[in-house]
């Protein structure tokens, strides 16, 4: 947020370098379609192979056989991993973001630094963090003092508009 | 100055429900456009439109002069349009810090957001650690304007920010939209009840039934019409 000119030139230039997908062929829905079919292809043609070696002694046809086979895993490959990059990204970003938000929770809580939290409907856990742990000395939490200088007001504060 | 935000003939449809027929809007860096108009007119569908969660039947949403329509939200978002929807665009459940912190995806720090959002709007440090779902009205939609100025925006799409709240909230944080903009933000606000969207903007568009029945300066005659129109003939 510097002038005017430069968000406004910055979002001109940065749309111009942004690929608008063609939303037919960017659709997750259709490479999703893809990647099943893929797979169903691969093992029709797995089965196919099998058949096509079963019915001859020809040494040759097998290998054939073998060939189509090689081929229908590779389908089978290619389809699963289309079908999970387009079906369960989705899910696992935020799974992904879930988890590295309760990891730097995590970090904090360990760096000894205050977390507040509100008294909920759900109980405060009895042995971690007691929800008032700044305004009463006698916390039992331990390694909570470090961080919690600022706290009282913050957490009397919404205490007040809580109550 | 050239639109950083242009609708042009818009037309577009929830199924076979007809919304907008042609609709016709031009925000530039730094300008404020309020778009009234009665329940239904189509106006949340209009922002929908260009924040790309819609899409266009027919017509063309522009960029920057640049013809983006089909472009998914996620692109839009990316490159600067934000839009901060009806009703109260925060996690309740979560602290104002946390609502904060989910914005850190922009790529700005926790830090670096929290100064934006605190500096702005100093009431929010004070509740950093309470439920957003605790907060009052206009604090709750003082977080979500703070969520939305994490992201950078070039164009700000506003629906609805007085929504439940007394008028001189309204005017604070409206007052805080006019400040934003003059950083050079586009701004397209929607709004029911017109005088405190029309005391910031630069330009006003009255949207009846999916069409914008009439533009100009926020002057004393769209106002008369407004209340025409809210009081009188529609409905
Ligand atoms: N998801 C949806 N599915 C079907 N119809 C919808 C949907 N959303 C909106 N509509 C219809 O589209 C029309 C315009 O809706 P829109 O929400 O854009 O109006 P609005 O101007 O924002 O109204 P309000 O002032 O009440 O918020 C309405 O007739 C509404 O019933
Ligand atoms: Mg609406």
């Amino acid at each position: 947020m510097t002038s005017t000119e430069t968000r406004a030139d910055r979002f001109v230039r940065e749309l111009a370098d942004l690929k608008v997908a063609d939303p037919a062929t960017g659709h997750p829905r259709l490479w999703q379609r893809l990647g099943v079919t893929l797979m169903v292809l691969g093992v029709v043609l797995g089965v196919t192979a099998y058949l096509v070696s079963h019915r001859t002694t020809s040494p040759l046809v097998q290998g054939d056989a073998i060939t189509i086979g090689l081929g229908a895993i590779t389908l089978g490959v290619i389809g699963s991993a289309l079908f999970i990059r387009y079906s369960l990204t989705g899910f696992l970003r935020f799974w992904m973001a879930r988890q590295s938000y309760e990891l730097s929770m995590l970090a904090e809580r360990m760096a000894g630094r205050e977390i507040y939290e509100l008294p909920g409907p759900d109980p405060a856990p009895a042995a971690g963090r007691p929800p008032m742990v700044a305004s009463t000395p006698a916390s039992t939490a331990a390694g909570t003092g470090a961080g919690s200088a600022a706290a009282p007001s913050r957490n009397s504060d919404g205490g007040a508009a809580h109550a | 100055m050239n639109a950083l935000l242009e609708l042009r003939g818009v037309h577009t449809a929830y199924g076979e429900l007809s919304v907008l027929h042609g609709v016709d809007v031009r925000v530039a860096p730094g300008e404020v456009v309020a778009l009234l108009g009665p329940n239904g007119a189509g106006k949340t569908t209009t922002l929908r439109v260009a924040a790309g969660v819609h899409p266009v039947r027919s017509g063309q949403l522009l960029l920057g002069g640049r013809d983006m329509t089909g472009a998914t939200p996620r692109d839009l978002a990316r490159a600067g349009v934000c839009l901060i929807p009806e009703g109260r665009g925060v996690f309740p459940n979560l602290s104002v810090r946390d609502n904060l912190t989910m914005m850190t995806f922009t790529g700005h720090s926790r830090k670096q957001i929290e100064e934006i959002a605190f500096t702005r709007f100093p009431i929010l440090a004070e509740r950093a650690s309470q439920a957003a779902g605790t907060l009052s009205g206009g604090e709750q939609q003082m977080l979500a304007l703070a969520r939305g100025l994490a992201t950078d925006p070039a164009v700000l799409l506003l629906d609805e920010l007085s929504m439940g709240l007394a008028p001189l909230i309204v005017t604070r944080l409206y007052e805080q939209v006019a400040e934003i903009a003059r950083q050079g933000v586009a701004v397209l606000l929607v709004e029911q009840f017109a005088a405190a969207a029309l005391g910031i903007a630069d330009h006003a568009a009255v949207l009846v039934r999916g069409r914008v029945e009439r533009q100009g300066l926020p002057d004393g005659v769209l106002r008369a019409e407004l209340s025409a129109l809210y009081l009188g003939s529609s409905s």
